[in-house]
């Protein structure tokens, strides 16, 4: 047997073995973020009814989504450092990996700030206009991590199809910053009467929702460039 | 024989916590296992009981004395090194009688001794053998026979066999194990191996991070375990993670998962609540696999199959966007969807990790 050869495959087949590792950990860290946006649907629907009791828990369900998320980002930045990558794609993929995580980051502060109306005993099921257009907002970014979690998923295997689908996510954050405008009027069109705090934490939540939608593109512009500079073999 | 209680020992290097809160007792003649992943505090635990370390804080007590201020070799018990620690110079016979011979027992009783634990451990026809000449089995053989001839009636086992291969491992473990109940000793043996603590210990202790997570018997700790780690940890297991829809009664729960899957289950918390997280575990073994739509299923595909032996593995990647292994008989047709029905009786759940399900089932 040739020795070199032999070394030679080894190392192939780590280097496989550990870019596998990767992808999947990239796989199983968006399968989270769609997680948390599930999660924060239910509970922005739950806030239009009379019935808020529960909000808290749900909030917790969006906030263990968050940290499970979180669990894969720090695995994924042990893995991707462990990898053998070019240096390039390295920080790409480091750099990818905290901005999708910031989708869960965002929806889970969106999230808390709606809670906290509820702890101010605020009725929220009186702003279910505003509260459609946010859960419009949290659907849209639903959607865009579905497709992001595919462009993982095609990545290395399909790379037209992360070149394809990258544009429908800009689609839905263009139309996600458009709701997230509508939803701003409605917000400042509140009567006065119910105070500083509600403004507030309604504009806030709206803008963290939205920031979420951002991120979310700015992952998948990532995963753009990745694949536009070649991922070695 | 001796009982080993351990009371709310604590012990830290600087500002490294290694054990926090060890609560154990080990009964008389017990084969206790301590399991844990590397790096959890297993022989930081044995250093303390055996006097190696100091504790920081607690109380050791061997047949109900305190062992506090009590120097290492009066502390009364016989241990197993991983690393067998033979003296190269002595012949087998020599290592064996080593004991007896620094404690001046005499010619005549020191010869029984060594003939005794040469039959013992089957070693009676390499007795002049130099540890380099025997095979890594033989020479921890020599090493638990040593240990035995101290004639003490504790034994702590220090990872004895992870050095040795498999089928010296598997054929030492119940020769040990044997050994140890023969003669009635109080044994206590730290491994991070799962199938080792299993075959060998009346009870394991499962310790994680310096701490005890579970207590058990073998089998309850493989059936029944109260924490996800140690389902994690002890076998093989699937986990999916969903949310309560239902409570049905007491112990019936209706679980759904992502992509609108759901299922009912019988082996619930009482106290589960609608809209709770949850986490179902079950062993690859635990669940029904079929071609034809069955009730109460979840639907998958399979991604890979694997042929073991007694039966089949498959991988299967569920609609729920989770991939699982399952070992059936049947040999299934790896195209279509195919049907997975849990067993109602061996499907656990558990409430949802607050810090998330990774960080729980994390060894290290």
């Amino acid at each position: 047997m040739n020795d070199g050869q032999s070394v030679s495959s080894l190392l192939h087949w780590f280097k496989e073995r550990r870019n596998q590792i990767i992808l999947k950990t990239l796989d199983e860290h968006a399968g989270k973020l769609v997680d948390t946006c599930t999660a924060s649907l239910e509970l922005l629907e739950l806030l239009k009814s009379t019935d808020q009791s529960k909000a808290e828990k749900l909030y917790n369900r969006v906030s263990m989504q968050e940290r499970s998320a979180d669990h894969f980002q720090d695995d994924l930045a042990t893995e991707i450092a462990r990898g053998m990558l070019p240096p390039e794609i390295r920080e790409k993929l480091f750099r990818l990996t905290r901005v999708a995580d910031s989708v869960a980051n965002w929806i889970k502060s969106g999230s808390k700030n709606l809670v906290l109306l509820v702890k101010l005993e605020v009725d929220t099921s009186e702003f279910d206009m505003i509260l459609d257009y946010l859960i419009e907002i949290v659907k849209l970014t639903h959607e865009s991590v579905v497709i992001f979690r595919k462009m993982v998923n095609a990545l290395g295997t399909d790379d037209q199809l992360i070149l394809d689908t990258r544009q429908i996510i800009e689609d839905r954050e263009r139309e996600a910053d458009n709701v997230h405008f509508s939803v701003r009027e409605e917000i400042l069109a509140i009567n006065d009467k119910q105070g500083f705090s509600v403004h507030f934490l309604l504009i806030d939540a709206a803008k963290c929702l939205e920031n979420a939608s951002d991120s979310i593109t700015n992952a998948a512009d990532i995963l753009y460039t990745i694949v536009m500079l070649g991922i070695p073999t | 024989m001796p009982t080993v209680t351990l009371r709310n020992i604590g012990k830290k290097f600087g500002r490294v916590v290694a054990l926090t809160g060890i609560d154990l007792e080990i009964k008389d003649a017990e084969y206790l296992a301590i399991l844990g992943p590397s790096g959890c505090g297993k022989t930081t635990l044995i250093n303390c009981i055996t006097g190696i370390v100091d504790i920081s804080e607690g109380k050791i007590e061997i047949d109900g004395k305190s062992v506090e201020g009590i120097p290492i070799e009066k502390r009364d018990f016989a241990m197993v090194f991983q690393n067998i620690a033979l003296f190269p110079h002595m012949t087998v016979s020599e290592n064996i009688s080593y004991a007896p011979y620094v404690n001046d027992i005499p010619h005549v009783e020191l010869k029984k001794i060594e003939s005794e634990m040469l039959k013992l451990v089957d070693l009676l026809e390499q007795k002049d053998l130099y540890p380099r000449e025997l095979s890594g089995g033989a020479q921890q053989k020599t090493a638990v026979a040593r240990a035995l001839a101290t004639r003490e009636k504790l034994l702590i086992l220090d990872e004895p066999i992870s050095a040795l291969d498999y089928k010296v491992r598997v054929t030492l473990r119940y020769a040990i194990r044997k050994l140890v109940k023969d003669l009635g000793l109080t044994a206590i043996h730290i491994t991070h191996d799962q199938e080792e603590a299993m075959s060998v210990a009346d009870r394991i202790v499962i310790l994680r991070a310096g701490e005890i997570v579970e207590i058990g018997t073998p089998q309850q700790l493989y059936s029944s375990p109260q924490t996800l780690f140690t389902m994690n940890f002890v076998g093989e297991s699937n986990f999916l993670e969903g949310v309560v829809t239902e409570v049905v009664s007491d112990h019936e729960v209706h679980v759904s998962f992502r992509n609108n899957q759901s299922l009912g289950l019988k082996n619930g918390d009482p106290h589960f609540e609608e809209g709770e997280s949850i986490v179902v575990a079950f062993r690859p073994e635990n669940a029904f696999i079929s071609k034809k739509s069955i009730g109460n299923s979840l639907i998958g595909e399979i991604t890979g199959k694997q042929f073991i032996g007694g039966y089949i593995r498959y991988t299967i990647s569920l609609r729920t966007e989770d991939e699982i292994i399952l070992d059936s008989r049947l040999d299934i047709e790896p195209h279509g969807n195919i049907f997975i029905q849990l067993n109602p009786q061996e499907a656990r759940v558990f409430r949802a990790p607050t810090y998330g399900l990774k960080k729980v089932l994390t060894l290290e």
